[in-house]
């Protein structure tokens, strides 16, 4: 026998991964399968049930208008759920429990899930109320054995999902089923598989033929006890043939007819039950449920797993796909040269400020007339006007490319792309853009200190060269680097100088700075002999010019167009790795080889024996 | 013997041709449908009921079908049997499901062949009675105790059901106090009731209670719309039959309305329901998704509007800015306008003198006009199609002056693509490119914009055409011509008078070649004066003229072009949407003539049935067998 210290612990353990695996997937857009039968299994019976649980759980089952109520209220001795001619009647689960128990137990432990109403009158199970509403009442009368709990529940086959979904909550959570049959019904679909899961949870089974001509329908009873017995493969414990009988039921009086050799009445045979027995191989039903390869907690730990590595591989496509290559336009020079005047500026001596006043005026005017020069004020119009331009077409490219993907893509990933190229969604970032150029000024303070820490660091490098630089030559030497931006930069991040556009891992912008080539001066000849450090410096303090422009473009990337969708995917991608995953794969794995070699022995005996 | 064409005859061909008719169209319908998801749909749904909606005239006319659906142990084979007279379905409580195959029964003259079924899923009893002569009974397995996922061990009576309901004209559902909500059997009543008329049956009566009030709310969930619910106890009318009593009053009712109301009577009439009702459901089932998709399109060519509406401001804008900015070059245009009109006279040559030097100067500008709103402002169409043809040749150049003169860049237009292509994806519509390059593309926007020009031209000349017809007329002339004359006409009376009168006969001195300059000077200068009047009258409130003008054409369709391929797109399905409706239209009509079959107490699908039931259910048939909706 599984020893029940060691395991009700790791089932615990599981059953806390699961739900914070399952909470992880929910918030990267997975739904958390709470219908799912290891789901019932493991947190309606196993983790309330695992610890410390001296009670057996007895619940009435079956279709629509069987006579369940009317047996729950034979049962509890009184009526206690609402007996009505109408199908489907019963909405919620009626739970009757032994005196004091509420003093013992905590009611919502038991019954995870569930909205626990104290019981006010038989009508409580027909009111139209909470989906999730049981409800509850002490035995009034104390004739009720102190180990059972007894449950009426609502209908399996009829046309309220919600009904099914309460019997099904209820019936995982029980131990011992009484299965109501009938003539139309025994053989129903619907009511074979919902017994066939309870019987493939190990739980104990009273069979009761309701609605019967007695005797006349006595033979056929046991055919259809047979057949019932081959269709879900339950043995039931006992069974019984109560009559079709108006009175009995209006006086709470039902004649039980024993239909197997050890029957008497079921409220007696339920008295004495073999407790430990009947708890044990329910909750080991239970479990092997829950652990079921396919359909079971490993068949959902695959199943995310797939989805992480479709995610992942999502993730891939689109870091090769989605890359723009933004040409941004030849810079207003005096932005950069201004900016270095500004810092030079306090760092001159009085000779030099008057020498190289004269020259910088001089350099200034000179500039206005060498051929093909303008005016700041239209220069920084021509700039902001041919950017504008070439962002509107670098994320007109971002949608193209995210379209390819979407195109391509696996059905995961269609879905999750689908929302981020709608027309509505592209209108607004768009429209954030215009608004964010508009609004952004062309050299920002942090631009400033960029510039600074950048000089400084040159001068204390190379201190000859400031001369050359303070002479102005610089003032009107223009650098144009390449900007690329891209999605996940994971891989190019280590590969070379990148700058992360916001607080996820996601929507880079990387640089690639072609100082050489790329510098081009405004008076060709001059300029062309600056040398190699102050090309490089020169070739720095553009690209953080421009560093600030793409920023921009990368923010509204990460901002309207995929950051949040992204984060998903890459949560996703991540999901198979998490400790939580680890775990619960590992306590799967374990519970399920020592149940495996538990049933072994009992298989190799029922094979012996067959 | 000659047959005489009746009345009734007429109206019989009359209808017939109307259901032809209607056929044809919704064919014609579907297959001039444009590309569009929806109507993709619409067309397969269309193929694979067309068997059942082309029904020949002989099949109006044949014995009607009916079958019995409801779950196991509700009593069909004890129904079947009991109107029958005689145990023909075995029934009984041993085994459930107990018909597992279909039990017909039918007239000796009548040949249930055309069912079309496998031989070995039915069982056919030949009795020569009267219920029989119209009709033919067919008892079904139940829906509801096989496992859909294994058909092996429960047999394959389900598939048997499901191969034999579309047959079927009427269907009787019978229900039992435990299984009238039964989810299973609800669906299954659901996916077969499309062209069908329904008997709801509540059996056991004499030991159910009678759950009718709450069936018929359940029903009405389903869509279903329900004039009647019996409720009998066949059982019972089996045993007084066999013992040779009366049956029951209900019963008997029953029987009734199945002998000699639907299979005598009313036959065609239901037939000719169904097949309506087959096409109401159809029609519907188009139209949800179809109207679900039109919102998307209605959103799209909001997005369009707006798109254009967002160019035309910026165009409009950048055309009144040039306006401003080239002041004289439309005052020279008035000018020459005045020129043209006035003809001669002496102030006509002195402004003809003007313009003809405002001519040389436009010639210059022109040379330099680096857009064709300057070239238009100043000279005319002629000068900017030289400019327009350059244009269409290059893409580049095309960008350019689209974005020099209209104010469009090409950021802009990657704004608008970008945006269009979204909605473009939302509604499932895939333009089909023309030639001018796609929608928002630079070579489409340089055709409109020589469309622009074009019109621009001659919206300016209109305007000064008008001005110049209207403030400087003929007698307008005539005053101004007098008034210049005025200052020369006293000048040479002064002369005159000094010559004849002062001179000759006072002997006082001849004016000077003084006088003669200074008055030649005094007359340029009142011609000035004159002119600067005339023309300032002419030009005041010119530009604003211009400015509407600017603002005509960038509200008027002219825009339109601009985005044309989604818009044809968008056109052509709100177009055969529209033919949808008038189909839906015929088919009112044909129902109207119809007249229904309420009275007969038949239930069958409600016509506004919520279309996420109305989705068809998968049903794989073998060909030739006339095809299920369901
Ligand atoms: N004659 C007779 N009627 C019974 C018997 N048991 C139940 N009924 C009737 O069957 C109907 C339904 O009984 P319920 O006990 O409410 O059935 P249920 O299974 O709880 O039905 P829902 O909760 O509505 O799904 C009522 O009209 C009862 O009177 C019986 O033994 N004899
Ligand atoms: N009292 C009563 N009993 C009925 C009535 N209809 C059927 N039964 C009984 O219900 C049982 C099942 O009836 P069937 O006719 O075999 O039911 P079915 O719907 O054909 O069932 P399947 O063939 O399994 O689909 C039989 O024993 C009938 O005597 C009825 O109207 N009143
Ligand atoms: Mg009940
Ligand atoms: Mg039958």
């Amino acid at each position: 026998m599984l020893e029940y210290s060691t395991w009700s612990r790791r089932v615990v353990d599981l059953a806390g991964a699961l739900s914070r695996l399952e909470a992880e997937a929910e918030a990267a857009g997975i739904a958390p399968q709470v219908t799912a039968a290891w789901h019932a299994n493991l947190h309606q019976k196993l983790v309330p049930q695992a610890v410390d649980a001296p009670y057996l759980i007895v619940a009435v089952a079956g279709g629509a208008n069987m006579g369940k109520s009317t047996m729950f209220n034979h049962l509890v001795g009184f009526p206690a759920s609402r007996v009505h001619h109408n199908a489907a009647e019963t909405k919620h689960p009626v739970c009757m429990l032994p005196r004091g128990f509420t003093d013992r137990h905590d009611l919502a432990k038991v019954f995870p899930g569930f909205t626990l109403q104290p019981w006010k009158s038989e009508d409580d199970a027909v009111a139209e109320g909470h989906p999730d509403g049981l409800v509850y009442r002490e035995d009034p009368t104390g004739s009720q054995p102190e180990n059972l709990v007894l449950l009426d529940t609502p209908d399996v086959d009829a046309a309220l999902p919600n009904n099914w979904k309460l019997a099904e909550a209820i019936t995982h959570a029980a131990d011992v089923l009484i299965a109501l049959l009938t003539q139309q019904k025994y053989n129903d679909e619907k009511i074979r598989r919902f017994f066939r899961i309870a019987a493939e949870a190990d739980k104990a089974v009273l069979a009761v033929v309701n609605l019967i001509d007695w005797p006349d329908d006595r033979d056929h009873c046991r055919g259809w006890l047979d057949t019932f017995r081959k269709g879900t493969g339950a043995e039931p414990l006992h069974a019984y043939a109560v009559p079709r009988d108006r009175a009995a039921v209006r006086d709470n009086r039902l004649t039980f007819h024993p239909l197997s050799p050890r029957a008497t009445d079921p409220r007696k045979d339920l008295a004495e039950l073999q407790f430990a027995e009947i708890k044990i191989r329910s909750l080991r039903g239970s479990l092997r449920q829950a652990l079921d390869p396919d359909e079971g907690i490993p068949a959902y730990l695959r199943d995310l797993e797939k989805r992480a590595d479709d995610n992942r591989q999502a993730r891939a496509v689109i870091h090769q796909k989605v890359q723009v290559k933004i040409d941004l336009p030849r810079p207003p020079g005096h932005i950069v040269g201004d900016e270095i005047w500004r810092w030079l500026e306090p760092r001159r001596t009085w000779f030099d400020r008057k020498v190289h006043g004269a020259y910088g005026a001089l350099g200034r005017t000179v500039a206005k007339w060498l051929p093909g020069s303008v005016e700041p004020a239209e220069d920084e119009a021509r700039f902001l006007a041919e950017e504008k331009t070439q962002l509107n077409k670098a994320l007109e490219a971002v949608y193209h490319d995210l379209e390819q993907v979407h195109r391509v893509g696996s059905p995961a990933l269609r879905q999750e792309l689908q929302p981020l190229i709608a027309g509505d969604q592209r209108r607004r970032a768009f429209e954030e853009l215009q608004r964010r150029l508009a609004a952004a000024p062309l050299a920002t303070e942090a631009y400033r200190r960029a510039i600074a820490t950048r000089l400084e660091a040159f001068e204390a490098e190379h201190p000859t060269m400031m001369r050359a630089i303070e002479w102005g030559l610089v003032a009107t030497a223009i650098a144009r680097p390449a900007v690329t931006i891209g999605m996940f930069g994971a891989a190019d991040m280590a590969a070379g100088p990148l700058f992360d556009a916001g607080g996820h891992a996601i929507g880079q912008v990387f640089f690639d700075v072609a100082a050489g080539s790329a510098l081009t001066a405004g008076g060709e000849g001059a300029f062309a002999r600056i040398s190699g450090p102050a090309r490089a410096l020169i070739g720095d303090l553009f690209a953080a010019f421009y560093r600030e422009r793409a920023e921009l473009l990368a923010k509204v990337i990460d901002d309207c167009v995929v950051g949040r969708h992204l984060d998903r995917i890459e949560r996703l991608a991540d999901l198979g790795q998490g400790q939580d995953f680890q775990t619960a794969y590992k306590l799967a794995a374990e519970l399920s080889r020592e149940l495996a070699a538990l049933d072994e022995p009992a298989l190799e005996a029922a094979a012996a024996e067959g | 013997m000659a047959e005489r064409f009746t009345k009734a005859d007429w109206e019989r061909e009359h209808l017939l041709a109307g259901f032809d008719r209607l056929h044809d169209r919704l064919r014609a319908w579907a297959k001039s449908a444009p590309a569009w998801p929806p109507y993709d749909e619409a067309k397969g749904l269309v193929e694979r009921l067309d068997p059942r909606l082309r029904v020949p005239e002989i099949d109006l006319d044949r014995a009607l079908v009916v079958g019995f659906l409801g779950g196991s142990g509700t009593g069909k084979s004890t129904l079947f049997n009991a109107l029958l007279g005689r145990r023909v379905s075995r029934a009984g409580k041993e085994f459930r499901p107990m018909t597992r195959r279909a039990v017909v029964a039918c007239h000796p003259d009548v040949d249930p062949a055309f069912l079309g079924l496998d031989e070995d899923a039915l069982e056919i009893h030949r009795l020569n009675i009267p219920l029989l002569e119209q009709m033919i009974l067919i008892d079904c397995p139940d829906p509801d105790t096989q496992d859909p996922e294994d058909g092996e061990g429960g047999g394959r009576h389900l598939d048997i059901l499901r191969s034999v309901l579309p047959h079927c004209d009427v269907m009787v559902h019978t229900v039992t106090s435990q299984k009238y909500k039964s989810h299973v059997v609800g669906q299954e009543v659901r996916r077969n009731a499309p062209g069908r008329q329904i008997l709801f049956v509540q059996t056991h009566a004499s030991i159910d209670h009678d759950n009718r009030p709450d069936l018929r709310r359940y029903l009405d969930t389903l869509g279903l719309r329900v004039p009647e619910i019996y409720r009998l106890d066949a059982a019972e009318a089996q045993a007084k039959q066999d013992a040779g009593q009366p049956v029951d009053a209900e019963f008997a009712r029953f029987r009734d309305l199945l002998e000699h109301e639907l299979a005598s009577r009313a036959r065609h009439r239901i037939r000719r329901a169904n097949l309506l009702g087959l096409y109401g459901w159809l029609l519907s089932a188009i139209r949800g998704p179809v109207d679900a998709g039109l919102e998307a399109v209605a959103k799209l060519e909001g997005a369009l509007d707006q798109e254009r509406a967002r160019m035309a401001a910026k165009i409009a804008a950048k055309m009144s800015e040039r306006i401003d900015a080239n002041r004289r070059l439309w005052r020279s245009r008035v000018l020459r306008q005045l020129n043209q009109t006035w003809g001669a006279g002496p102030l006509a040559f002195l402004i003809g003198l003007w313009s003809a030097t405002g001519s040389l100067l436009r010639s210059l500008i022109l040379l330099r006009a680096r857009t064709p709103t300057q070239a238009i402002l100043a000279g005319g169409w002629t000068a900017v199609s030289l400019v327009g043809e350059k244009w269409r040749e290059s893409r580049a150049a095309a960008a350019l002056t689209a974005e020099a003169d209209l104010g469009l860049t090409e950021g802009d237009l990657a704004h608008a693509r970008t945006i269009l292509q979204g909605y473009l994806n939302d509604a499932q519509i895939r333009p089909s490119p023309s030639d001018d390059g796609g929608d928002f593309s630079a070579e489409q926007l340089a055709t409109v914009a020589v469309e622009v020009y074009r019109r621009l031209d001659a919206e300016i000349n209109e305007v000064v055409e008008k001005r110049v017809a209207r403030r400087a007329g003929r007698g307008v002339h005539v005053v101004f011509e007098a008034l210049f004359a005025l200052l020369p006409a006293w000048l040479v009376l002064h002369m005159a008078k000094n010559f004849f009168y002062d001179h000759m006969i006072q002997g006082e001195s001849l004016l000077g070649l003084d006088f003669v300059f200074q008055a030649a000077f005094w007359c340029l200068l009142w011609g000035v004066a004159v002119g600067g009047l005339l023309l300032s009258r002419l030009n005041r409130g010119l530009d604003h003229d211009l400015k509407a003008v600017v603002d005509r054409l960038a509200h008027a369709p002219l825009l339109d072009a601009l985005c044309r391929d989604a818009s044809d797109a968008c056109l052509a399905v709100r177009t055969h949407s529209e033919a949808l409706a008038a189909l839906e239209r015929d088919l009112a009509d044909l129902e109207r003539r119809v007249g229904g079959v309420l009275d007969l107490g038949l239930g069958a699908l409600r016509v506004e049935s919520p279309p996420e039931l109305a989705a068809p259910a998968a049903n794989p048939i073998p060909a030739k067998t006339p095809i299920a909706a369901g």
